[in-house]
């Protein structure tokens, strides 16, 4: 009898189970599975590294990395590399190609780690410069969470899945004595040769035609006859131009009276339909000249001429040119054109009833 | 106790003079002017100078709070015999602002009339005070007072009044002291860096895939802030050129390719693109500019996928100070394409400081 009951109740106890679990299933959501979307906040320091080692040396950086998501974080470390291309030079990031032993060259202390809320981390990249290396080498250090590179699974809906990383660009230079480090200017143009108001905006663009990576820099003076007005810089930010690559540096000359800037809102550039930015008319003068008293006012022609240089390893090399552009602003011009043609008109009309009238009194007469 | 009275006044005469010449004292003390009495401290007085750093030319602050009622005509500062007094009355200028909290302008204070050195002793001129109120002045620092050569503590100054007949009114004496700097040095390094934040790793469909529709994700937002003066730049590579599923073995294949401009997804045609939108173009900075191959315009275009690294955004020519983009992908199907719950894609998202 003892055994029956218990028998009994260990079977109700296991429907119920199954029950619980079969009822469990259906009200479940079906992303249950999915796991939440989850942020990932990386500050890497320092921005790109340049190291200048002759071959058969061995070269150790620190690269610092911090991740600024409320729980701890496994890390990982992944070398890549990057290079330019097109017309305008734009950035290339690149995993590793045959061929690319160099990547061979680079060792980290820490592939992979803990990265506690907020804490920096330091880790070594290690590069064993072989003798036979000469030239230039980038690398693209990338921090990225690890796990973030799987697909995932469970989501209700067809799923996206992003695996988010910083790079640290580390520029490598294998001092040999037959480097060339040379750079050629491509080409100086200004967008319009002709503005209403300012800024007038200027493309500078270098070509490396060497085997390392070079750094122009220099001024762009902007001349009315022979009184300079300006002094744009040239590259202020140290940017390198890797070998067999172009790249390009926009500028503009703000200082004007008036001047066309930036909408802006709540710290943000307004944007239009097609991502481009609102400008609106300033009246006071812009860039350079902003805060003086006395306007700025520009009006005929202008030069532009730049002067560059580039450290070829011995000395300075220069490189020069110039373009011409105007500044008229027409739409103003009209106005007071039409407001003289119509001033002229009424006087002219006026005139010319006076006379007429003291002609038919003379007829009268 | 008598017997010893007796002892000491001998005389009842003498005892009653001594008392009479008492009284006729008290009463004549009453009609004393207190400006005829010898000078008495302020209340508070002190001299706080500029610098405290030996061997420094300084200027500083005299305050007083008189205790005595009389007619100021003249306020005299005594510094210490180790300072130097440039004996050029008229550089000694005085100002009356700023002032410490609390305090009242000195009324009518004037330019040194008179320094003198070694006995370093300026005076200046002086308006009317009021008892019981803290006056304050400055005086300049140029050619007026040198700090000592060497440091010390509690060197001896002093601060009087006097009417302009040179009669003392109230007289405090302070003590100034020297250190060998008086200046704290502070340094700081803002290291180079640049955040990469990504909003989620991540991003759902808003509803299944539709044949007669194009459907999004609800995007994730990429924002960067860099000091680097070169600004940034962002890519973006796909693992599989399309969303992918498993179970159905099938890939809905991406749209296009890769030629700077974006592709326009067709409904009832497959296709998978991702449309970078320029949320926030930070003031004040680089400028960003999404790449033209990523820069969808609507809700049907994007950019297409590529197993390779593809810049999606740049912003150059300075800093950013949180620039944001928004990445979505888009996607349309085929009444044939295979049905399954496990499309999904897994895109590679990488930012940089600009080189």
């Amino acid at each position: 009898m003892t055994e029956v009951y218990r028998s009994r109740s260990k079977q109700v106890v296991q429907v119920f189970m199954l029950s619980a679990l079969v009822v469990g299933g259906f009200l479940m959501p079906a992303a249950a599975g999915a796991a939440a979307s989850k942020p990932l906040n990386l500050v890497t320091s320092p921005l790109p590294i340049s190291l200048s080692v002759p071959p058969g040396t061995t070269v150790t950086t620190d690269l610092r990395v911090k991740q600024a998501g409320p729980d701890t974080e496994r890390l990982k470390v992944t070398l890549m590399k990057f290079s330019a291309f097109g017309d305008e030079g734009k950035p290339r990031l690149l995993d590793r190609a045959l061929g690319d032993d160099y990547f061979d060259w680079v060792k980290f202390d820490k592939p992979e780690f803990d990265a506690s809320s907020n804490v920096w981390q330091s880790v070594k990249m290690t590069i064993s410069v072989p003798k036979s290396a000469a030239f230039g080498y980038y690398y693209a250090v990338v921090f990225s969470r690890t796990g973030d590179d799987k697909a995932p699974t469970g989501e209700a809906q067809p799923t996206a899945a992003y695996n988010g990383g910083s790079a640290v660009l580390v520029l490598l230079d294998a001092k040999v004595p037959n480097a060339k480090r040379e750079l050629g200017l491509v080409s100086f143009t200004t967008q319009h040769r002709i503005y209403e108001f300012l800024p007038s905006a200027f493309d500078v663009k270098f070509k490396n035609t060497g085997n390392v990576h070079a750094v122009p820099h220099g001024n762009i003076f902007i001349l009315s006859g022979k009184k300079q007005l300006a002094s744009l810089d040239i590259n202020d930010a140290q940017g390198n131009i890797l070998p067999g690559s172009n790249r390009l540096f926009p500028l503009e000359w703000q200082d004007g009276f008036p001047h066309f800037e930036k909408v802006t809102e709540d710290g943000k550039v307004k944007l239009d339909k097609k991502n481009q930015a609102v400008m609106h008319m300033v009246w006071s003068n812009g860039g350079a000249g902003a805060g003086e008293v006395s306007p700025h006012l520009r009006f005929g022609y202008y030069t532009a001429h730049l002067f560059a240089v580039y450290d070829d390893g011995t000395r300075d090399v220069p490189m020069e040119a110039t373009v011409g552009f105007w500044v008229i602003p027409w739409r103003f011009l009209l106005g007071v054109l039409l407001v003289i043609v119509l001033i002229g008109a009424g006087v002219y009309a006026a005139t010319r009833g006076a006379v007429r009238g003291v002609r038919k009194i003379g007829k009268r007469r | 106790m008598i017997e010893v009275f007796k002892l000491r006044w001998p005389s009842r005469s003498v005892n009653r003079l001594v008392i009479a010449i008492g009284l006729t004292l008290g009463l004549s003390a009453q009609f004393i002017p207190l400006n005829a009495l010898a000078a008495v401290g302020f209340q508070n007085a002190y001299i706080r100078l500029d610098r405290m750093k030996i061997n420094t030319a300084t200027g500083g602050t005299v305050c007083a709070q008189p205790a005595s009622v009389a007619t100021e005509g003249k306020v005299l500062v005594t510094f210490p015999s180790t300072y130097t007094v440039n004996a050029t009355a008229t550089n000694w200028t005085v100002n009356t602002s700023p002032i410490p909290a609390g305090s009242t302008i000195w009324p009518g204070i004037t330019t040194a009339t008179s320094a003198t050195s070694p006995a370093n002793v300026v005076t200046f001129g002086s308006g009317d005070l009021t008892v019981g109120i803290l006056y304050c002045f400055n005086f300049a620092a140029t050619s007026t007072l040198t700090t000592a050569v060497g440091a010390a503590s509690s060197q001896q100054a002093s601060v009087g009044t006097q009417t302009a007949a040179s009669v003392a009114i109230d007289t405090t004496l302070v003590a100034l002291a020297n250190i060998s700097d008086d200046q704290i040095v502070v340094s700081a390094v803002v290291p180079p860096s640049f955040s990469f934040t990504l909003g989620g790793n991540t991003d759902s469909f808003t509803t299944n895939l539709d044949p007669t529709s194009t459907v999004s994700t609800t995007g994730k937002t990429v924002t960067i802030l860099t000091n680097a003066k070169g600004g940034w730049i962002a890519w973006a590579k796909d693992s599989q050129q399309g969303l992918r599923s498993a179970t159905a073995a099938y890939t809905i294949p991406v749209a296009g390719t890769v030629n700077g401009v974006p592709s326009t997804l067709s409904n009832g045609v497959e296709g998978y693109v991702l449309d970078t939108d320029l949320t926030t173009d930070a003031v004040g900075g680089c400028t960003l500019v999404i790449d033209p191959e990523y820069n969808g315009i609507g809700t049907a275009s994007g950019g297409t996928l590529s197993a390779a690294f593809q810049p999606i955004a740049a912003c150059t020519g300075g800093t950013a100070n949180s620039d944001v983009i928004t990445l979505i992908e888009r996607a349309a199907i085929s009444g044939a394409t295979p049905a399954a719950t496990d499309y999904t894609d897994t895109i590679t998202v990488v930012g940089a400081g600009n080189f």
